[in-house]
Parts: C-alpha cells; sequence; structure tokens
C-alpha cells in the first residue's frame, strides 16, 4: 500500500514538471508562428498554442493550490470576474464563430475567494462551451457568460441552451467517476475538452468547492457558487 | 532620435533568434546575452535604449543580475523590462531596481513585447 503511495505521488510530481517544462517548446512554437505572419492559419495555431499553454498554467495552478490550507482570499466582484472571463474568451469564441453574453447584474458585490483560481476554472469551462457550440448546426451559437445572487451566496457561470448543452448532471457526475479510467468520460465532448473540465474541478478544490449544474430561465449550464463577504456588500 | 538598440538577456537560443528576428522587423538592434555574464559585458561596452530579460537564468538568479547591473550608475536609468517564463504572485522583488514591467512569456506576444520595449524607450 505504501509503495502504491509512493508511486502516485511520484507520478503527479512528474506531471507537475512535464507541464511547467511542456510550456517552453510551446512558446517557442507560438513566436515562429508570429514570425511568419498573420494569415488565418497561423492564427489557428497561434491560438491552439494559447489555448494549450492556459490549460497547463491552469493545471499548475490547481496542483500547487490543491493541498494549500491557507490559501489568501481576497473580496471579488462576481460581476467583474464574468467581464474578465468574457475579455480573455473573446478571441477564442470568434475563432468558433460563437456569440459571447454577459449576463450580470447592475450592483456590485463582491464574494470572498481566489481571484486567479476561479478566473482559470470559469475560463476553463468556457472554452468547453465555445468549443462544443462548433458541433451546433444552428447559425446562432452563443453562450452566456453569467453571475448572480443565490440563496447562499453567488454562482458564477457558462450557460447555453438546452439543446446545445452537452453536458448534464448525470454526465458530469459520470465523467467524475471515470476520471483517470476512460479516455473520454465526457462523451459528449470532442477530444481534449475533458480535460478543461477536470482542470477546473481540481483548481476548485483548493477552494473546497466544485462545479455544479444549474439552470437560468431558459439556459443550463456548469456555474461556481461564491462566498458572500459581509463587511464589503455593507459598503 | 532615440536610440534603438536593445539588451536581450534570454538563455533559450530559439525564443532569443524569434525576439531578435522581431526587434529588426521593427527598426531594433538586438545584442543578445545568453548568461548574467554575457550581459554584464555588453551593457559594459554598449548604450542600450531598454533591456528586456529573463529571471530564470543558468548560474545566476535574474534577481542578482539586476542588482548587480543596478550598482553601475549610468546603466541604472535604463529601463528594464521583464520578460520571463516564471510566473509570480508578487513583484515587490524587483521595487527600486528599474523594473518598468513584468511580461509573463506565454501570455505575451512578441507584438505585445514590442509595444512595451516602444513605450519604455518613448518615455525614458
Amino acid at each position: 500500500m505504501a509503495l502504491r503511495q509512493h508511486d502516485k505521488l511520484d507520478a503527479s510530481a512528474l506531471f507537475y514538471t512535464l507541464a511547467e517544462d511542456l510550456k517552453t517548446p510551446l512558446v517557442r512554437m507560438a513566436y515562429k508562428a508570429e514570425l511568419v505572419g498573420h494569415d488565418k492559419n497561423i492564427s489557428d495555431i497561434r491560438l491552439n498554442i494559447r489555448t494549450t499553454l492556459e490549460l497547463l498554467d491552469a493545471y499548475l495552478l490547481g496542483a500547487k493550490n490543491a493541498s494549500q490550507t491557507n490559501l489568501v482570499l481576497e473580496p471579488v466582484s462576481p460581476s467583474a470576474l464574468a467581464a474578465d472571463a468574457a475579455y480573455g474568451l473573446k478571441e477564442y469564441a470568434k475563432d468558433f464563430s460563437c456569440n459571447l453574453i454577459v449576463d450580470v447584474p447592475n450592483n456590485s458585490s463582491f464574494a470572498l475567494t481566489h481571484r486567479a483560481i476561479v478566473l482559470a476554472a470559469l475560463s476553463a469551462i468556457g472554452k468547453v462551451f465555445i468549443e462544443a457550440q462548433s458541433a451546433i448546426a444552428s447559425t446562432k451559437k452563443s453562450v452566456t457568460i453569467a453571475s448572480y445572487k443565490t440563496q447562499n451566496g453567488y454562482s458564477l457561470g457558462i450557460f447555453c441552451t438546452e439543446e446545445s448543452l452537452v453536458i448534464n448532471k448525470k454526465q458530469l457526475e459520470r465523467a467524475r467517476s471515470q476520471v483517470g479510467i476512460a479516455s473520454r468520460p465526457f462523451v459528449g465532448l470532442t477530444n481534449g475538452a475533458s480535460s478543461q473540465l477536470f482542470v477546473a474541478e481540481q483548481l476548485l478544490q483548493g477552494l473546497q468547492t466544485s462545479i455544479r449544474t444549474a439552470r437560468r430561465g431558459k439556459l443550463s449550464g456548469l456555474v461556481i457558487d461564491l462566498i458572500p463577504t459581509a463587511q464589503l456588500t455593507l459598503v | 532620435m532615440k536610440s534603438k538598440n536593445i539588451l536581450l538577456l534570454e538563455p533559450d537560443k530559439s525564443i532569443a533568434t524569434s525576439v531578435k528576428d522581431y526587434l529588426a522587423l521593427n527598426q531594433y538592434v538586438t545584442s543578445q546575452a545568453h548568461t548574467a555574464e554575457e550581459a554584464i559585458a555588453l551593457a559594459d561596452k554598449g548604450t542600450y535604449s531598454c533591456i528586456v530579460m529573463e529571471l530564470v537564468l543558468g548560474a545566476h538568479s535574474g534577481i542578482e543580475f539586476l542588482h548587480e547591473f543596478h550598482s553601475y550608475g549610468d546603466l541604472a536609468k535604463v529601463p528594464v523590462i521583464i520578460f520571463t517564463s516564471q510566473l509570480m504572485q508578487n513583484n515587490n522583488a524587483f521595487n527600486n531596481l528599474g523594473v518598468k514591467e513584468y511580461l509573463y512569456k506565454p501570455n505575451t506576444s512578441l507584438l505585445k513585447l514590442l509595444e512595451s520595449i516602444n513605450k519604455h524607450v518613448n518615455n525614458s
């Protein structure tokens, strides 16, 4: 048993180093591509490299913080986080011809959380939803980034129409039980997209929360729950 | 007219070549150093309008290089752009070392680097 535990630790340490080291060749490729020019093919290559680099960084951030018990939390506006995620996903959505809608309340309130972790998790979920829309025949492909107040605090999430939803509660639970076992735990997702969701889950582990399915009006999606900050809400 | 000489301290030869070639397309002349020692030797001989440097170096840390570089009176005024693959949560270590900007390589295109150089060269 001790040996098995040791093997597992070695594997995660190796993967951490691997993820860190993979960034350098990807940066090299990104710069060579940028030097070549700016046509559509080169832009696609650069976007794919950037997406992979962001996935590696999100993984490394999650791996570093997953076991931390003393994460430094700060008051963050869920609306501002949604806007920041939308800004980061703008180019990605454009590449997939997907309309990005930001739905946030006008009044500004605050939640106590880790900005970088939530932003990385939200962006990862956003990429999965945007990419999933490419499989839909509709000309009106759109993804909504929303933040809203709930009974216990705030929720921040990514939504799409019921018809274009690729992950429901059952699929999410089944995929969680198959991580590391099945090559494609989310059967409805394209290759490579599952890891975005698991990296988002790993990131949120450090905040003792996880992704959950939710509905908002006629839309369905995946959300992250945030804890409100009473003092700052009063201010 | 401002001088357009850049001192690039970058241990990765492929990245250094890409940066140099890109800057050359934009009328900058780049002197490349792959180690802190090479950078100090180049700084001693030439005049630069900006220094672009990686923090993760072979034998030295980039911070050590910055301290040494900053101790040379006439070089202390040259703007420094940190261009690194090291993700830092806080940049307090760079205070008072002439660092004008911190750019994280995986998030930074060559165009963004050029825009930063232009800004600091023109403001210096």
